[in-house]
């Protein structure tokens, strides 16, 4: 690796080889956040590569499904938190302390990094990632902008992308490229199932509520995951639908991503090769996108993603909608989650339409939902919607719709 | 109350349950048919280091039967430097047994050996392959690769050969014929609306769209609308089919125009899928160049040309040949895929068009199990140890991928003028170099070329230039270096560039035909400039990195080896056809396309 710190490099001939680079690469503050199929390779790329200061943060413990991929872990660590796992392996492995599992912290904690690398899952995950790191951006101190490189996969096909908080397209520039979790419309689940995935869906959201209440579906627990595979087969047979089995029932309700080594092995090595360029300089690093095919063939395609001037994480966060009048602020509410990948939002005009918090607020507001939008404002406001996934609010002009002629024969 | 009912429910198979959990999210990708494959499997791996590290940790937490890894090396310092699977302790132990102890904790399911020889001494014994399903060699010379090849291409074994440098990576595969049945490409919907079968056909008289109110329209699948509207349309236009994409576009007008009631979710399915869906049935082109196969024109005679494990292959291809030009069964058409695609619709009617399909489906399984069964007979006439057995089962997956089988097929590399290669570097290297001018270029240019481009671009140069890093290194001993010289005044760049004239015949214009035999004009030689330009930097990079294996490329690579490993092996999934590179500074990969590979 050294050798690289040393010698010129023909495709950057602005780098200035210095020996001191290699103790740079050491000290670089790393930040690592999951330690899953993707985290475990970048943490054993990044020591490998000479990086020596690196924290990991991940919330979740392992499974046995994890083991085809997360190769820190073995059989007796079932149960245990990945992060502390993983840092332990990697450490005895290397013989010294280079990994350092941390639990989330306040914001100031997150100043100290010069370098984040993302293996993760979800998209609210990422929204987190992205919102964090441009909050901390002053534009006064270039000092506070702390690039992100971030991988991902699904099945044979992957991207690695480097972020430049505030510079270039963040995580939600892009949010229409990643694929979220499939819904059904309630009516077709019970009205007009078609699929097995209809029943399951049924069996989750219908009947599981009827029979337990506030409860949730435990998805790691047999016993519930069983309850749901029976009571959707029942439903099932009573259309003649057929092809539900355990995996199915296991796969609708966790929404799995299928997942399999090569891929990470790939996209994880793809990152920390960008990270020693970025953070040694010895070579040109990517701009900005390298997407992975890996199912048919071998291809690759890279390209600069452009930032995306309305996006509501790192633009001007406004957007648009069009919707009936009629529509209850109840369903509208579920229309905008969905659509903006919202968890809990709250909206306002000039006054407020609904708010989650405080709770003396959240119940004068409550009526609100069982009204009409056309009740709550005009067509053409804007509405300030905010959710505790989003660092700022998105102004949403909301247009009503019209409504569809009623009178062709 | 709950809880104990819930317990009662608990599955009692735990082992199984377990091994299913632990590949729950690959066997999502490549069914229990996949991982059944890749349990029963044993790989071969010639050369301890990085990339073979990193692809055998892939394949064992994959879950494959067996691997055996070869080499004599003794840990070093270096290995602990970029080696995640090789720790300060095992200084000085065998390098394959630390690495074959350390990869196996990843998988208690998977036994790994190693045998610790060189890989030299390996395959200069008589080699014994035929227990191993693959071969991978990673970072060896092109002696050692001609002689797996030799053995391994007669008995259908696949070797993936790949090497790293520096930023760089490089992977060929070897195999004489690879058949994928599963290959997962996306399709366009089976659905004959063009030329709907009988039942289909009656199915869709039966309902009368005029009887319906508009909430029943409504709930009409749309491919029973679109088979109706198609042939009424077909009708009034007086013609058989739609051929050219014009003539689906009319169609599509068509039917915008012709519905009152178009703004209902199935007619908008309809008007949406009117274009893919509403073509002429016609066998793909490459179904129809597997059907001309030689494989198929000795069965059931003789089968001593196909490879033992396509032998199955290739037998229920020939039994759905006949199938398709049987005028009774498929009548120039495949066996039907037998799914259907959501759409809107009530549940009886989708369920009802459903079994229609699945019932025609499960038909043409039958007739083709039943052909099948005939030709297996056949063969045993013609020779009596032969018993094969193909489960109905086999049948079944065949037919839903009809419209998608694949045979890759590769040349045999020949390797006959390396030794003339080998011996002219052997010549330079001893050379004085007061001789050392470009002379020596032309002296080079009565040897053939293996290689030569349609398309000279800075991938293939690339490629050209990682094939001579191996030949440098295996006729000179070492991995040339930036300013090393071989002796005063002769650089291993330069041999470097001598090498890669002497195997590249792009190679040799790029460096004299510009201005000798060309008279170029202005965007032609800044388009040779610009090439040489390139080479130049490549040249200049592979010899800055001196051999180093960087990890994360040797991570990369050994991750693509582990891919077209697993997809070789559970023959799900299309494999490369072709060599690869990666270029670790622009994050690309590339196929190379070479006009002829024969070691010629
Ligand atoms: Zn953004």
């Amino acid at each position: 690796m050294e050798v690289f710190y040393t010698t010129k490099s023909a495709f950057d001939p602005d780098f200035a080889p210095d020996k001191n680079i290699k103790d740079q690469v050491a000290k670089t503050r790393v930040l690592v956040i999951g330690a899953g199929g993707l985290g475990c390779e970048i943490l054993k790329n990044l020591v490998m590569n000479g990086f020596r200061a690196i924290d990991v943060i991940d919330m979740d413990t392992i499974e046995l499904s994890n083991l085809n991929r997360q190769f820190l872990f073995r059989d007796v660590d079932i149960g245990k938190a990945k992060a502390i796992t993983a840092a332990a392996f990697v450490n005895s492995r290397v013989g010294e302390v280079c990994v350092t599992p941390i639990q989330d912290k306040d914001k100031q904690f997150y100043r100290q990094f010069n370098l984040v690398i993302c293996g993760l899952d979800s998209i609210e995950a990422r929204r987190w990632v992205s919102g964090m790191f441009i909050d901390l951006v002053d534009d006064q101190d270039p000092t506070t902008m702390i690039p992100i490189i971030d991988g991902g996969t699904e099945g044979f096909r992957g991207q690695s992308r480097i972020i430049l908080p505030s510079l270039s397209a963040c995580h939600e520039c892009s949010s229409g490229m990643h694929s979220s979790k499939k819904t059904y419309p309630i009516c077709t689940i019970s009205n007009t199932p078609r699929l097995p995935e209809h029943c399951i869906e049924y069996a989750s959201v219908i009947l599981w509520p009827k029979e337990f209440g506030e409860q949730k579906v435990d998805t790691d627990n047999i016993a519930d995951i069983n309850w749901i595979l029976e009571n959707a087969v029942n439903y099932s047979k009573k259309f003649g639908i057929s092809g539900i089995d355990f995996s199915l029932v296991l796969g609708v309700l966790k929404n799995i991503v299928p997942a399999i080594a090569s891929t990470n092995a790939i996209i994880a090595a793809s990152c920390v090769n960008e990270a020693i360029k970025l953070v040694s300089g010895c070579n040109p690093f990517l701009d900005n996108y390298m997407l992975y095919v890996g199912d048919t063939g071998l291809y690759s395609h890279t390209f600069t993603l452009e930032k995306n001037p309305d996006c509501f994480v790192c633009g001007n966060a406004k957007a648009s909608i069009e919707i009936p009048k009629s529509t209850k602020l109840e369903e509208f509410i579920e229309i905008i989650k969905d659509r903006f990948q919202l968890k809990k939002p709250s909206l306002r005009t000039d006054k407020n339409i609904y708010m989650q918090a405080p709770p003396t607020l959240e119940l004068k507001c409550r009526p609100n939902l069982e009204k009409a939008l056309f009740e709550l404002f005009e067509s053409g406001n804007s509405v300030t919607v905010t959710d505790s996934t989003l660092t700022t609010s998105i102004l949403l002009t909301v247009d009503f719709a019209q409504v569809r002629s009623q009178t062709n024969p | 109350m709950m809880p104990v009912m819930k317990k009662m429910k608990q599955d009692t198979s735990e082992d199984r349950h377990n091994t299913i959990s632990r590949y729950d999210r690959q066997i999502r990708i490549w069914n229990s048919s996949g991982q059944q494959c890749l349990e029963n499997s044993n790989v071969l791996v010639l050369g301890a280091n990085t990339i073979s590290s990193e692809a055998i940790k892939n394949l064992v937490l994959s879950g494959i039967g067996s691997y055996t890894l070869v080499d004599s090396k003794i840990v070093s310092k270096k290995d602990i430097e970029g080696n995640f699977f090789v720790c300060n302790k095992d200084l000085g132990r065998p390098l394959s047994k630390t690495l074959v102890e350390n990869l196996n904790e990843l998988n208690p399911h998977v036994r790994g050996a190693s045998i610790i020889q060189s890989v030299d001494e390996f395959v200069l014994k008589e080699l014994n392959f035929s227990e191993c399903n693959l071969v991978i060699c990673c970072n060896q010379n092109t002696e050692v690769i001609q002689k797996v090849n030799a053995v391994c291409w007669d008995l259908s074994i696949p070797v993936i050969v790949c090497s790293a440098n520096g930023f760089f990576g490089s992977m060929k595969y070897y195999a004489a014929q690879h058949c994928i049945v599963e290959g997962h490409i996306e399709q366009i919907e089976d659905m004959r609306i063009d030329e709907p079968f009988e039942e289909l056909t009656n199915y869709v008289d039966s309902i009368s769209l005029d009887s319906l109110n508009s909430i029943e329209k409504a709930h009409v699948p749309y491919v029973v609308l679109m088979i109706k509207k198609l042939k009424e349309y077909k009708n009034l236009e007086g013609i058989e089919a739609l051929d050219s994409f014009q003539e689906k576009k009319s169609f599509k007008s068509f039917l915008e125009t012709s519905t009152s009631w178009s703004d209902e979710e199935n007619y908008l399915e309809m008007i949406s899928n009117a274009i893919r869906l509403s073509s002429k049935y016609s066998i793909p082109s490459h179904i129809q160049s597997i059907f001309c196969h030689s494989c198929l024109s000795n069965l059931p005679q003789d089968f001593c040309d196909i490879p033992v494990k396509n032998l199955k292959f290739w037998i229920i291809v020939k039994a759905i040949k006949e199938f398709v030009s049987s005028e009774v069964y498929g009548n120039g058409k495949l066996p039907l895929i037998g799914t259907i695609p959501d759409m809107k619709a009530d549940t009886k009617r989708y369920i009802e068009l459903q079994e229609i399909y699945k019932k025609k489906a499960k038909h043409h399984i039958d007739i083709i199990y039943q052909i099948t069964q005939k030709i297996l007979a056949d063969i045993k006439c013609f020779n009596v140890y032969f018993n094969m057995k193909i489960p109905r089962e086999e049948i079944k997956i065949f037919c839903k991928n009809s419209n998608q089988l694949k045979v890759i097929e590769l040349s045999r590399p020949k390797y006959t003028s390396l030794p003339i290669y080998r011996a002219k570097i052997h010549d330079l290297y001893c050379l004085d170099p007061k001789k050392l001018d470009s002379s020596i270029f032309e002296s080079l240019n009565h040897i053939n070329p293996i290689y030569n481009f349609d398309d000279f671009q800075s991938p293939e140069i690339l490629f050209i230039v990682l094939e001579a890093v191996v030949l440098f290194k295996e006729c000179i001993g070492y991995y040339p270096g930036q300013d090393c010289t071989i002796r005063d005044g002769f650089k291993d760049k330069d041999m470097l560039n001598i090498i890669c004239y002497l195997i590249c015949e792009n190679w040799r214009n790029l460096y004299f035909s510009s201005n000798q035999t060309r008279s170029s004009n202005d965007s032609e030689s800044a388009d040779q400039n610009y090439l040489k330009n390139t080479a130049d930097n490549f040249l200049a990079e592979t010899l800055r990195s001196r051999g180093a294996q960087l990890h994360s490329i040797a991570a990369i690579m050994g991750g693509v080896v582990s891919q077209e490993a697993i997809k070789l092996i559970t023959r799900h999934y299309v494999t490369i056809d072709l060599p690869a590179v990666f270029d670790g500074i622009t994050s690309k990969f590339h196929l190379i396309n070479p006009k002829r590979l024969n070691y010629d």
